[in-house]
């Protein structure tokens, strides 16, 4: 537990020291969502159709963009191979050091896209599911992209590549994730896509942290 | 069994056994595919709803499921790559990424081309089409970060990783159907459980096609996997053997 703690303390502090890596992420989803009706058109009735999938694609991306600053820096300066090298059990800090990702990249994501829905006219209804399947749904695209973020670390051009990597393995959550706004805007129970979506987390939580120990052995060797 | 299968792990073994196996495969899948192909796709009835379009089914059913199974082999081999460290199995894992590829798309092609005159469409965002597609995307994924690895050993064990986390995905494509329910037809038109629907001159060239397509599979397989193994054993006494044996005969004939 004092682990975990540390971990998450250290993180946190790194985040806050350099804001830009959190900043940008969410500076791209503001600027990318408000570019869609300029797109499409700022018909009322069809923003209300395309609000929450622009959302959760938009953020989707975010998170995939805000990935590199993960490892990054510790791939850089060594500091991963000293947390591959610990005693410690690797499966409690990586899922630390994820969390910690997922606070200052997710979270503030999740507590954005209500204001940014309000702004495409989504319907109040759709707002709480909109909020749940982001508040369940960001850490699960967090997971996937850490293990692609650990795959292609070591490679010196992958900004590219991630995307290609991890876009594929975004599905499944981008359909329960829009899934549960559509279900809530048109009067069905949203429970059982949300359960959906937490079995995926949980899935996520249990397995994602042993393929990201798995690819950061082979990024570092 | 067991040790049969241990030789195979040996580059060299498999490159003979399979030298060996080859002609009977390519003999094999010649005479499955001709038979199936000219029985099924001209001396079958024509379907009392879709006529001669279903006809297409007979390549588009086994390249899907060869295409599936293909991920499937990928992630066996991965996996046994990662656990065991057999080299063999990175090779043969190497291998699948571009086939499996080739048969999705074949899928989606064919599935196209069948969905024209039958939906009224080329291309629907229905479950199954869409995850195809995905799946797609994950062979082509696999292939971008294996490429863009120096470390031939590194590569193959980063798309180990990604295989094996990518196989999440294929049951979802399998269930996707039930979960999701839309356009695509469940497995009826040629499933063998439904022979009550399909009388045997409709199905058994089917059996054909699928077996011959199969082994089409198969040999594409072995020859990139005995390609991959001369690449990387070349400075291996026995390639050079083999290679010099292969030469001789070549100038033997020029």
């Amino acid at each position: 537990m004092n682990l975990v703690k540390a971990t998450l303390r250290r993180e946190l502090l790194i985040a806050l020291r350099s804001p830009g890596d959190i900043i940008n992420p969410l500076m791209f989803f503001v600027i990318a969502v408000s570019l869609f009706p300029l797109g499409v058109g700022a018909d009322q009735l069809f923003l209300k159709e395309i609000a929450a999938g622009v959302i959760w694609v938009t953020a989707l991306l975010a998170v995939m963009l805000s990935m590199d600053s993960l490892f990054r820096s510790d791939y850089e300066d060594g500091s991963l191979e000293q947390l591959l090298l610990s005693p410690q059990p690797l499966y409690f800090i990586i899922l630390a050091k994820v969390g910690s990702h997922w606070l200052v990249s997710g979270l503030p994501l999740v507590i954005l896209a209500p204001v940014f829905a309000s702004m495409l006219a989504l319907p109040g209804e759709g707002l709480f599911p909109l909020i749940a399947s982001l508040l369940i749904g960001t850490p699960i695209l967090t997971l996937l992209g850490a293990v692609g973020m650990a795959l292609t670390v070591g490679l010196s051009r992958s900004g590219l590549l991630l995307a290609v990597l991890i876009l594929p393995l975004y599905v499944p959550v981008l359909v329960f994730g829009t899934g549960v706004i559509d279900s809530a805007l048109n009067s069905l129970g949203i429970a059982g896509l949300l359960a959906l979506l937490g079995a995926m987390l949980v899935l996520a939580i249990s397995l994602a942290p042993l393929a990201i120990i798995a690819a950061l052995r082979i990024s570092v060797s | 069994m067991w040790q049969w299968l241990y030789k195979l792990s040996s580059p060299k073994w498999f490159y003979t056994i399979s030298g060996q196996l080859m002609p009977w495969l390519v003999a094999l899948t010649t005479f499955l595919l001709g038979i199936g192909l000219i029985w099924g796709l001209a001396f079958t009835p024509p379907d009392y709803q879709m006529g001669e379009n279903y006809r297409i089914a007979y390549i588009h059913v086994p390249a899907a499921s060869i295409a599936m199974g293909c991920y499937y082999m990928m992630a066996i081999m991965a996996a046994a790559f990662l656990i065991w460290r057999i080299k063999m199995a990175d090779m043969v894992a190497k291998a699948c990424a571009p086939v499996g590829m080739t048969f999705t798309a074949l899928a989606l092609f064919t599935g196209s081309v069948w969905g024209i005159p039958t939906w009224g469409t080329w291309w629907i965002w229905d479950a199954r089409l869409t995850s195809t597609l995905i799946m797609m995307f994950l062979f082509i994924g696999v292939m971008a970060l294996r490429s863009a690895y120096d470390s031939e050993t590194a590569g193959g064990k980063a798309c180990a990783v990604l295989s094996l986390v990518g196989v999440v995905n294929v049951p979802i494509i399998k269930y996707s159907v039930e979960w999701w329910n839309t356009l695509h037809q469940g497995a009826s038109s040629l499933s063998l459980s439904n022979t009550a629907a399909n009388p045997p001159e409709i199905w058994v060239p089917a059996i054909f096609v699928g077996f011959g397509l199969f082994g089409f599979y198969l040999i594409a397989i072995i020859l990139r996997t005995r390609n991959e193994i001369l690449i990387r054993e070349r400075k291996a006494d026995w390639v050079g053997e083999v290679l010099g044996a292969a030469l001789a005969i070549n100038k033997g004939k020029a």
